[in-house]
């Protein structure tokens, strides 16, 4: 038992770190979810509440303060005070209620915008909630000057197994679910086909090698992951740095936005305690856990744990617990385990929009600032759309078009608005096979499509 | 206490002379008016307990149709509540619908509702409490009726008031602990005025509304006790003394006009008299129409303004004792913190009085013939507190819907039912009572508005196809049509035909 003890104990140092470049990534993520706030976010863009809701409606009932009120300041004024949560969270103030509130306002603001996450955003949630549970204000508070006595130990707490399994159900989880993938005949993004389309012309003959490549990069990473809690500190600073390492590899590969800085930050609380040597003198011992650690940490990681949701993740939701899937659901949709779905950083369609008037003219309509401007989350969005064969989100989409083009001529704008979408490759090819993606009104019965 | 922000601008500007002159006739007026707006702590103390009380009852009753009012499923899912911008006040019931998130809040919301009636941690219960019943009120605004936000004023105001200073978990704790209580038993401060103010205010904005034909010739019962939807079928038996029902309008009328500059009075027995008048009319409301909470719910004020003598005797005690054993037995579990007794400083009694006038202005501007006199910008405000109020009450009776409603469905097998009345195969005539399978007074309201409401109207029908369908397992709705049976009551008792009015119909999904 002392054995696994000091494989899950976590230098208090280590979890402050922890705690302050989760706080510098997540006012990172903050700003980016700043720059999509009229699409995300506001009454005014192609996702408003009655969208998000109507997306959810069958089943998912995700919980977000986003959702408690329809006046426009309403979310101008979550993400002020999430902003200040964030900063309070790296200033290491007044931590035992400003994380869970920042947790909560993270949900909320995540399940706002179900159809834009990816696993990063699912990975962030999961250390803000262990967070809750672990002392990771010990140290390194501004205003506070650290104890070096009270360095000298290094708790246990329960809940950094949680946090081992957030990383191991991360890592490991999305290298199985591309194993099964491929069991069924499907590559998914690894495949070489796909990967034609997404690779510049002089890498084309290398695709069946890339996938190859790839895919034993996730392998590693799963690999890595388990390895983390070797007690040996070479080696765990080993696995830490080659999973850096092939984090950013990924993050160059694939548009995965913000998701591989998370990734990077969940490996700092296993940042040896040797490491910390020239600062406190000596690397501190493993202390035993008082009954409170281990009663709060139980608390967040059996109840709480998307980790544990993870794993039923790939179960069909059929055979779930009852009650679990509402769970999972209300705290934002069943975790994805690992980093699902990336798409290479080309883009396989771009869009045309099409507006017509009374008397039949036809003109192109300008929605690179409203619509697919290009930032990671809309990217998301698009493609989540495309997966989702979402007819009333993408008709929300034609709306929030025909509006902006009648503010633009100023009511004497079209009679209706009709998005394509039209295949990158085969463009450069000469044939054109565009589709109708959505229209505005909608004219046709969806199901007839 | 000071001359506030008034007085220290005053001040800076050197016009301290004329100050202490405007300062000495501020006080002797507001001194004047003391016996009239001062408040006994003990009336305030039940009335906090009667709030708590009857918030836990709301719930109850409102938790028979939880399914059907709160949640996606019911007659006013979120879809419509975003589409139209009808969520108007931050509501945590809002934040999902996910039932048993929903079923927490509900216990949460009486659980603090409780410890309001307890008089635990006064302060924050009572904030809580208000938070969660205007988030309640705000989540279906369709359900409710005038005493709801009557309910809620009371909580909000509340908040200014030290209404745990007796009788309460909190007194227990600090006379064990030694810490300092406010002396005596009578507050006065700029809650305690607007308190009384806002019953008066009820009372009077409510008559003013009344000044319209159907009220000036008497006949506002005749018309009430034949709208099905909001009075009781036995009311029916009393129409034909028409002299009786006459008096008893003009009696109302005047009572409501006349009543207030009692409840204002200095004498304690007058103010009793007054008080307890008003409970009788109100408890008399309740017995002949559809009202619910709005029966009770004005007696809350009514509490707190009843007089200090009412509180002399064995009667006091035995409720002092009641809390002292409760204490002792709670302190092992949970000891209220300390904290200071509320007083409020003139600031903010200036604050909560130009908030009041602010509200009666809203009040006011309800009637048509005065318009909007409040900018819509400030709206908000109204909303985000809590206190929008109309007390148009049962004006311009004859144009208020008055029939039943039919919710005729056909199930696959070609079957046509009545998802509303619960009648298989479909009834066209008469029921007994409007509400016969969804019996609660928090229905007639949702029927006026969503039949007016075209847009809310697929909604309404979806709810009860799925309540159905619930129910009957192997009834599969495949479409409905709502319809209004429509039986406007003439005057002199003249013949009505019913019309059956098709307002929506369609596939239900």
């Amino acid at each position: 038992m002392t054995n696994w003890r000091q494989r899950f104990s976590l230098d208090l140092r280590s979890l402050a770190l922890f705690r302050i470049a989760l706080g510098l990534v997540l006012a990172m993520d903050f700003l980016f979810w700043v720059s999509d706030l009229s699409f995300f976010l506001t009454e005014r863009g192609p996702y408003p509440l009655g969208a998000w809701v109507g997306d959810t409606y069958q089943g998912n009932l995700p919980f977000s303060l986003y959702g408690a009120c329809t006046y426009e300041v309403w979310p101008y004024f979550l993400l002020a005070v999430t902003w200040f949560a964030i900063l309070s969270l790296i200033a290491g103030q007044r931590l035992s209620w400003v994380t869970p509130i920042l947790w909560i306002l993270y949900v909320s603001l995540q399940n706002r915008s179900m159809v834009a996450l990816d696993s990063g955003d699912m990975l962030a949630r999961e250390l803000l909630l262990l967070g809750i549970f672990l002392p990771w204000g010990s140290c390194w508070v501004w205003g506070s000057v650290t104890d070096a006595g009270a360095l000298r130990v290094r708790p246990f707490w329960s809940a950094g197994v949680g946090l081992y399994l957030c990383l191991v159900t991360t890592h490991l989880f999305g290298f199985l679910a591309r194993v099964f993938e491929w069991q069924n005949g499907d590559r998914g993004v690894f495949q070489p086909e796909r990967l034609v389309l997404a690779l510049p012309d002089g890498w084309l003959p290398y695709a069946s090698w890339i996938g190859s490549a790839l895919f034993a990069l996730a392998a590693w990473q799963a690999l890595g992951a388990i390895l983390l809690v070797w007690t040996q500190a070479r080696w765990r600073s080993a696995a830490i740095i080659l999973l850096t390492l092939s984090g950013a590899f990924s993050a160059m590969a694939f548009d995965l936005g913000i998701a591989p800085l998370f990734g990077v930050v969940a490996l700092v609380p296993w940042v040896p305690a040797d490491f910390w040597r020239g600062g406190c003198g000596e690397a501190p011992e493993c202390e035993e856990p008082s009954a409170f650690a281990w009663r709060t940490g139980l608390i967040g990681c059996s109840v709480l744990s998307y980790g544990a949701l993870a794993l039923l993740s790939y179960l069909p939701t059929e055979r779930w617990p009852q009650g679990l899937e509402g769970w999972a659901n209300f705290l934002g949709g069943a975790p994805r385990g690992g980093v699902v779905l990336p798409w290479p950083r080309q883009e396989f369609y771009h869009y045309l929009a099409v507006a017509t008037d009374a008397q039949g003219r036809e003109w192109q309509v300008d929605a690179t600032s409203s619509l697919w401007e290009q930032t990671f989350r809309r990217r998301v969005y698009l493609h989540s759309l495309e997966l989702k064969e979402n007819w009333e989100l993408r008709y929300w989409m034609a709306l929030e078009l025909f509006r902006q083009e009648r503010r633009r001529l100023k009511g004497k704008g079209p009679k209706s608005v009709h998005l394509f979408q039209i295949p990158n490759k085969e463009e450069d090819s000469g044939s054109s096979s565009r589709r109708l993606w959505a229209e505005w009104p909608m004219l046709k019965d969806p199901s007839q499509r | 206490m000071g001359a506030g922000i008034l007085g220290d601008l005053l001040k800076n500007h050197g016009m301290s002379g004329a100050l202490s002159r405007k300062t000495e006739a501020i006080d002797s007026l507001i001194a004047r008016f003391r016996p009239t707006f001062a408040l006994d702590l003990r009336s305030l103390a039940v009335c906090r307990m009667a709030v708590g009380l009857m918030v836990i009852g709301d719930l109850l009753s409102r938790g028979s149709t939880f399914r059907l009012h709160y949640t996606d499923l019911g007659i006013l899912p979120r879809e419509a509540l975003y589409t139209f911008g009808l969520q108007r006040f931050p509501s945590l019931y809002s934040a999902s619908s996910w039932e048993p998130y929903l079923v927490a809040l509900f216990l949460c919301h009486g659980g603090v509702a409780l410890l309001l009636a307890l008089g635990y941690q006064t302060r924050v219960t009572g904030a809580l409490t208000w938070y969660f019943t205007v988030a309640l009120q705000g989540r279906n605004f369709l359900v409710n009726n005038g005493g709801d936000p009557l309910l809620a004023s009371v909580l909000f105001w509340g908040m200014f008031l030290p209404w745990g200073e007796v009788f309460s978990l909190d007194r227990v704790a600090r006379r064990r602990r030694g810490e300092p209580e406010l002396k005596g038993l009578e507050i006065y401060s700029g809650a305690t005025v607007v308190f009384v103010l806002q019953p008066l205010m009820i009372y009077w904005v409510s008559v003013f509304h009344k000044m319209e034909p159907v009220w000036l010739s008497g006949d506002v019962l005749y018309y009430a006790f034949q709208n099905d939807l909001y009075s009781y079928p036995f009311v029916r038996s009393l129409l034909p003394h028409t002299e009786v029902l006459k008096f008893l309008t003009y009696a109302t009328l005047a009572w409501e006009f006349v009543g207030p500059f009692f409840l204002l009075s200095k004498r304690p027995r007058l103010r009793l008299f007054a008080c307890l008048v008003f409970v009788l009319m109100h408890l008399n409301f309740g017995l002949f129409l559809r009202l619910g909470l709005f029966a009770f719910s004005p007696t809350l004020y009514l509490i707190a303004l009843l007089p200090a003598f009412v509180w002399t005797g064995a009667r006091t005690r035995r409720i002092e004792s009641f809390f002292r054993e409760l204490g002792r037995r709670t302190s092992r579990l949970s000891e209220p913190r300390p904290t200071k007794p509320l007083q409020l400083g003139r600031d903010a009694s200036y604050a909560l009085c130009v908030l009041f006038f602010y509200v009666v202005l809203i009040a006011v501007g309800q009637d048509p013939r005065v318009g909007r006199i409040t900018p819509k910008s400030f709206e908000w405000v109204a909303h985000v507190t809590g206190l929008y109020q109309r007390w148009s009450v049962f004006v311009n009776l004859p144009k208020i819907l008055d029939g039943w409603l039919v919710v005729e469905a056909t199930t696959a097998d070609g079957r046509k039912v009545d998802l509303f009345q619960g009648n298989d195969p479909v009834d066209w005539e008469k029921p007994s009572t409007p509400l016969s399978r969804y019996n609660s007074f928090r229905w007639p309201t949702p029927i006026v508005v969503v039949t007016a409401d075209r847009r809310l109207q697929p909604f309404f029908v979806r709810a009860l196809v799925l309540d159905w369908e619930r129910g009957h397992p192997e009834d599969h709705i495949v479409k409905a049509r709502y319809i209004f049976m429509t039986e406007s009551t003439k005057p002199n008792f003249e013949a009505t035909q019913v019309q059956r009015v098709v307002h929506w119909e369609g596939d239900p999904r």
